[in-house]
């Protein structure tokens, strides 16, 4: 089984390597960035599996082909939220009046005997993760010393964790609330990129990590 | 696939009584409104620059109003599919221009848009360590197989199961069973280099 702490150090890891890329000037290598074409087949769900994943492998190998794919990604949720919504609860409904008809069916004419119930793996809802709301990414001096987030439902506690852009932590804490103001005697460099994110806990244990946040501290002229 | 321009020849407005222009106008922020709210809700947990949206927000509203102008009104019926047309249309011009201009940046060798410092305060070393480490990881992905390594790559970016299942048209079990053995491929391959993640 994965461990949280090494999908964390993962995934800066990762994100070290696309920033570097980025700064750098070139991605991942690839002769050409990924058609336009082929990523509103991913996000549209057109086109072979092959495909699909074959332009995400690319895209995610570069971070300015990730936020191309995310503008498409976010305007096709449009398209899909409310009647998922609506086909999703018919879907449910159906399911259940056919799995209480198969109950009755089934349960009526046996002998009761003891069963083993099996509790399914805690899978986090992803739109459960903390939306990181401030600093902008470009923020003043004065802007990169809070933190704020949005509540996420049943959390028990809040880690914010400031990152240097290559992964490195520059301030680590736990808190309650959604707020976080750093202490007088840390300060952000001016005119350096930073990360942060936030890793909710609940009370059973899990926790969910928010996406990396930049957040580049202009200098005050 | 058509991902070409909406022209103003369709019109999405029908059945709806006669408006005046300020009504036309509310009517159609209020479309924006609800349109840009999901499409901001849906980018926000993953950087989606507000920006980004807002530009292609305003080209959408532009084209709302050439659409038909004559036929003032009618918006009531505004169509979610053709607003979200529009949107992707206006999306990948934007989309276009931003590529054509980094092209003419390299070209030129002049300012580029990435921005200039990425120096550690902190400590350079750990800041090497950690660059080093991500080349690592590089390498280990690129002998992962293809079906395990674009799940992989998703999940380090910051994305979560239920968000590359969704994408991927996958059952949650599925992207479970991918993600959980391309990331125990991409372990191994790097405890064999030495490198304990």
């Amino acid at each position: 089984m994965i461990t949280e702490t090494g999908d964390a150090s993962l995934r800066r890891a990762y994100d070290a390597l696309l920033r570097a890329r980025a700064a750098d000037g070139h991605s991942s290598g690839a002769a050409a960035p990924v058609s336009l074409k082929s990523i509103l087949a991913l996000v549209e769900g057109t086109g072979s599996e092959n495909e699909r994943l074959a332009t995400l492998d690319a895209l995610m190998a570069d971070e300015q082909g990730r936020r191309e794919f995310e503008l498409l990604r976010a305007l096709s949720a449009t398209q899909h939220s409310a009647p998922q919504t609506i086909r999703s609860w018919r879907l449910t409904a159906t399911v259940a009046t056919l799995a209480a008809a198969a109950l009755l069916i089934v349960v009526i004419p046996t002998v009761r005997r003891p069963q083993r119930v099996e509790t399914p793996e805690p899978v986090r809802d992803a739109s459960r993760n903390a939306v990181l709301l401030s600093p902008p990414t470009e923020a003043t001096v004065e802007q990169s010393r809070t933190f704020r987030w949005r509540a996420v439902p049943d959390a028990r506690i809040y880690s914010v964790e400031v990152l240097t852009a290559a992964g490195a932590p520059v301030f680590t804490t736990r808190v309650a609330d959604t707020t976080l103001t750093l202490p007088a005697d840390v300060r952000l460099a001016p005119g350096v990129e930073h990360r942060w994110w936030i890793v909710t806990e609940f009370s059973d244990g899990t926790q969910l990590r928010s996406p990396l946040r930049r957040l580049f501290v202009r200098e005050t002229k | 696939m058509s991902i070409g321009r909406v022209t103003s020849n369709r019109d999405p407005f029908a059945g709806a009584s006669e408006m005046s222009p300020t009504d036309r106008s509310a009517a159609i922020e209020r479309v924006l409104a609800r349109f840009g709210e999901v499409a901001r809700r849906a980018g926000a947990a993953h950087g989606l620059q507000g920006q980004d949206l807002d530009e292609v927000l305003q080209e959408v509203r532009i084209r709302l109003w050439r659409v038909d102008a004559s036929a003032s009104g009618k918006l009531d019926a505004l169509k979610s599919s053709y607003v979200y047309r529009a949107a992707l249309s206006a999306a990948i011009d934007l989309l276009r221009r931003r590529r054509a201009r980094r092209e003419d940046s390299l070209d030129d060798d002049g300012d580029h848009d990435a921005p200039a410092t990425f120096a550690a305060p902190a400590s350079a070393d750990a800041d090497t360590l950690a660059s080093d480490a991500g080349r690592a990881v590089e390498t280990a992905l690129t002998m992962v197989v293809p079906s395990r390594r674009a799940v992989v790559r998703m999940y380090l970016a910051g994305y979560e199961r239920q968000e590359i299942a969704s994408l991927l048209g996958w059952s949650e079990a599925k992207t479970r069973n991918l993600l959980y053995r391309g990331l125990d491929d991409l372990r191994h391959l790097l405890t064999a280099k030495g490198i304990h993640p």
